[in-house]
C-alpha cells in the first residue's frame, strides 16, 4: 500500500534555504571572478575608490534579495502522480514531474546544511534538456519522507502488489543487506591509487594560471624583486631543482587526494534492498544516493594498477540520467570495492548472469597501429616538432625506447580487449594498465551506430557505438561481417524483448 | 527460476547488410550546393575587403583565385557526394540513417526506444519545400538522429508513421516500466 501523501499541499523549504540559496551566489561570484576580486584585494592602497566597494555592496544586497524571492515563490506538493514545483515571482513556472519518471532522489548535505539541520534533495528526470527538480534545504524527516514516498510509489506502482519486503529497506539507514563498507584503510587504498601524476599536472596548471595573474596584479618589477631574491638556480632552469619540484607537487597532489577520498568517501556504505541499492558516504558533505536496481543502465568496473594490487576495484552503476547529471549524482559510485562486493552488485544488475554462457570474441589488429600512433608516435612529434626535429644523438636510445615500448604495449591493449556475449547482454573488457570492465544487458540498448573511416571500411573493419541512456560504449575494429551480425542480434532483442531500458 | 526458449525462424531475424536506403531529395543537394557556393563568395568578398584590391599584386590575387577554386570545388564535390551517401530506410521495428564521405556512420533507432519526433523547417527549408525530422531517444550522447533533405510531407509521413510505430510498440507504450513479471509469464 502506498503511505499517506507526506505533501498533499503547496509548501515552502526550510528558511534556511535563504542563507544557502546567498551562500550559493557567493559562491558563483567567487568561482567566475576571482580573478577580479584578488586583484580588487592586492591593489596599492593609494588606489583605492569606493566605486568597487560600492558595486559590492549592490551585488550584496541584489543577491540578498534574489534568495528571499526565490525562497518565498518555490513551493512544491504532490498531487495525482505527479510532483509538482512553483517557482518565479514575475515569470511563474510550474514544473510537473510524473513520479514514474523520476530516476533518482538524491539527498545531500553540505557543512552548512549539517550546522542547519537540513538537507539538499535533488530530483532527476533524464529529460534531454536536463531540467533539474532541486530543493535546496529540507528538514531531513521531510527529505527522507519525499525520498521514501517517490521511491515506494514506484515499487507498488511496477510490481502491483505489497508483496513481503517489496521494498525492504524504506529508509536508507535501514537497508538490510551491507555490500560494502569502506574502512580506514581502505580509504587510504583508495587514495593512494589514484592518478596522481595527472593531480599534479592539473596542480601546475592552475599555478601557471594563478602565476600569470599574479605577476600581472603585483606588477612585474615586484616579481623582478622576488626572482632576485631566489636562488639564482630556479630562475636558469636547474634540472635537479626542477625535478625536486616535480616530486614536491606529487607528494602534494598525493596528500590532496588522500584528503579528498577521505571527504568525500569517509564511512561509504553500500546497502542493497530487492529493489535498490544505496550509497551513503562524505565527511562533513553527506550525500545520500538512491539508485533504483532496474533503472541501472549498465555495471562500470575499472582498476589502476595500484588499485588491482590492494584487491579492490571502482565500481559504478549510473542510472539513466539527463546529459548534465550523467558524471554527477544519478550515478551509485563505489571508488573501492572488493572481488564479493563487485559480485554482488553485477548479481543485483543482472541476476542470470553466467559467466559459463558467455562467447568470447577479440578486435581487430588493425587497433595495435592506432595505439601505436596514439601513445608512441604523437608524444614523440608533439616533443620533437617545436626542437624542429633537432633532436641530440644523445636522446637517440630514448626514442628507440619508447618507441619500442609503445609497440609493445599497443600489441597488449589489442590482446586485452575481449567482448563476450551472452544471452541477455555483453561483457566487454580492456586496458593494459587501467583496465575496464563494462557489462550491459541489450535491452538497455537506445540506439546502435556502425561507423568509421572509408579506409577502415575498406580494410573490412567497422566501430560498433552501443547508446544506451546513460552514455555510450564503443566496440572498435570489429571485422564488417561481425560487427553486422552483432548489430543484427542486438536490434533482434532490443525489438523482440519486452523490458524497458529505463 | 525463469526458462526461455522461444523459437526464432533465421529468416525473421533483421539483417543490416541488406537494407536498401531511399536517398535524401534532389531539392536537398541543390540547396547544400547553393549554400557552400555562397559561402565561399562570401569569404571571397570579406577577403577581398579586408586586403584591398590594390594592395596585392596580381600574381597573388591569381594564386588567391586558384586556391579559392580548388576548395571550392572540393567543397562541392563532397557536398554532392555527402547527398549521394546519405540515406534512410523504414524497417518494420527500426529507423535507419547513413551518412558521411571520408566518416562514415549507420545509425539504427529501434521505434520501441524512441520518445517523440519533431519536423522542422528552416526559411532554405520552407522555400524549397523540405524538412528535417529530429528524432529524440533517452541515449544520452549520440541518442538522436536527425534526417534532413525530406521533402515536408514525407517528413510528416514519416513522423506520423515513427509515432504511431513507437506507440504500438510494447516497450514505448508500457510507461510504467519493466515489472519484472512478464519473462516469466512466458514460462
Amino acid at each position: 500500500m502506498l503511505e499517506p501523501n507526506p505533501f498533499p499541499l503547496p509548501v515552502r523549504q526550510s528558511p534556511v534555504a535563504v542563507w544557502l540559496l546567498m551562500g550559493h551566489a557567493m559562491k558563483l561570484l567567487l568561482r567566475q571572478l576571482w580573478a577580479v576580486l584578488l586583484l580588487l584585494f592586492l591593489r596599492p592602497a593609494g588606489s583605492r575608490d569606493s566605486f568597487w566597494d560600492g558595486m559590492v555592496l549592490v551585488f550584496l544586497l541584489l543577491s540578498t534579495a534574489n534568495a528571499f524571492v526565490r525562497y518565498f515563490f518555490k513551493r512544491f506538493h504532490i498531487r495525482d502522480r505527479e510532483l509538482i514545483l512553483e517557482t518565479g515571482w514575475l515569470r511563474k513556472r510550474r514544473t510537473l514531474v510524473p513520479m514514474e519518471r523520476i530516476q533518482t532522489v538524491s539527498l545531500r548535505q553540505s557543512v552548512f546544511h549539517r550546522l542547519f539541520g537540513v538537507m539538499a534533495v535533488d530530483i532527476d528526470t533524464a529529460g534531454s534538456v536536463g531540467q533539474e527538480f532541486r530543493l535546496e534545504a529540507l528538514p531531513p524527516a521531510q527529505a527522507y519522507a519525499l525520498q521514501r514516498y517517490v521511491g515506494r510509489y514506484r515499487t507498488d506502482t511496477d510490481a502491483g502488489s505489497t508483496e513481503e519486503g517489496s521494498y525492504a529497506a524504506n529508509h536508507p539507514g535501514d537497508h538490510k543487506d551491507l555490500v560494502c563498507r569502506l574502512s580506514h584503510a581502505d580509504l587510504v587504498k583508495v587514495g593512494l591509487s589514484q592518478n596522481h601524476f595527472r593531480t599534479a599536472g592539473i596542480l601546475l596548471a592552475f599555478l601557471a594560471g594563478f602565476a600569470n595573474d599574479l605577476i600581472e596584479a603585483l606588477g612585474r618589477q615586484t616579481v623582478g624583486h622576488w626572482q632576485r631574491r631566489l636562488p639564482a638556480s630556479i630562475s636558469q632552469g636547474d634540472l635537479s631543482l626542477l625535478l625536486t619540484i616535480g616530486l614536491v607537487l606529487l607528494a602534494f597532489s598525493m596528500l590532496v587526494t588522500l584528503l579528498r577520498t577521505f571527504l568525500v568517501y569517509h564511512g561509504l556504505t553500500v546497502r542493497l534492498s530487492r529493489r535498490h541499492i544505496a550509497v551513503e558516504a562524505g565527511w562533513f558533505a553527506k550525500a545520500t544516493t538512491l539508485v533504483e536496481v532496474d533503472k541501472i543502465q549498465w555495471v562500470d568496473i575499472r582498476s589502476t594498477p595500484l588499485l588491482r594490487y590492494f584487491g579492490l576495484a571502482s565500481v559504478r552503476l549510473p542510472q539513466a540520467a539527463s546529459p548534465r547529471n550523467l558524471r554527477g549524482r544519478g550515478t551509485a559510485s563505489v571508488p573501492g570495492c572488493a572481488p564479493a562486493g563487485q559480485q554482488r552488485l553485477l548479481e543485483a544488475y543482472w541476476p542470470e548472469w553466467d559467466p559459463a554462457a558467455a562467447t568470447a570474441h577479440g578486435v581487430g589488429r588493425r587497433i595495435i597501429l592506432r595505439q601505436f600512433i596514439r601513445w608512441g608516435l604523437l608524444p614523440l612529434l608533439a616533443i620533437g616538432l617545436p626542437a624542429y626535429g633537432n633532436i641530440p644523438a644523445a636522446y637517440l636510445p630514448f626514442v628507440v625506447g619508447w618507441l619500442s615500448w609503445s609497440v609493445w604495449l599497443a600489441i597488449r591493449y589489442h590482446r586485452t580487449w575481449v567482448w563476450e556475449t551472452c544471452p541477455d547482454g555483453l561483457r566487454v573488457s580492456w586496458g593494459v594498465l587501467n583496465r575496464r570492465t563494462v557489462i550491459l544487458k541489450d535491452h538497455k540498448l537506445q540506439v546502435v551506430r556502425l561507423h568509421g573511416s572509408r579506409w577502415l571500411h575498406r580494410a573490412g573493419f567497422s566501430h560498433l557505438t552501443l547508446v544506451t541512456a546513460a552514455g555510450s560504449l564503443t566496440l572498435p575494429y570489429l571485422p564488417c561481417t561481425t560487427a553486422l551480425a552483432l548489430a543484427d542480434h542486438l536490434l533482434f532483442k532490443v525489438a523482440s524483448g519486452r523490458q524497458s531500458p529505463m | 527460476m525463469t526458462f526461455l526458449n522461444e523459437a526464432v525462424a533465421p529468416a525473421d531475424l533483421p539483417q543490416l547488410a541488406s537494407v536498401p536506403f531511399h536517398p535524401l531529395s534532389t531539392a536537398w543537394r541543390k540547396v547544400e550546393l547553393l549554400s557552400t557556393t555562397g559561402w565561399y563568395v562570401l569569404m571571397l568578398l570579406g577577403a577581398g575587403v579586408y586586403l584591398g584590391a590594390n594592395t596585392l599584386g596580381w600574381r597573388w590575387w591569381m594564386l588567391l583565385l586558384l586556391t579559392w577554386s580548388a576548395a571550392l570545388s572540393v567543397s562541392l564535390w563532397l557536398a554532392w557526394k555527402r547527398w549521394e551517401k546519405a540515406g534512410y530506410a523504414l524497417r518494420t521495428h527500426d529507423i535507419l540513417y547513413q551518412e558521411g564521405v571520408i566518416f562514415t556512420s549507420r545509425t539504427v533507432v529501434p521505434y520501441n526506444r524512441v520518445q517523440h519526433c519533431e519536423v522542422s523547417r528552416g526559411p532554405l527549408e520552407r522555400w524549397t519545400g523540405l524538412a528535417t525530422l529530429r528524432i529524440y531517444t533517452a541515449g544520452s550522447t549520440g541518442g538522436d538522429l536527425q534526417v534532413g533533405g525530406l521533402p515536408y510531407m514525407d517528413a510528416l509521413r514519416i513522423k506520423e508513421f515513427v509515432t504511431a510505430q513507437a506507440g504500438t510498440m510494447p516497450v514505448a507504450s508500457d510507461s510504467k516500466g519493466y515489472s519484472g513479471t512478464d519473462a516469466e509469464s512466458h514460462a
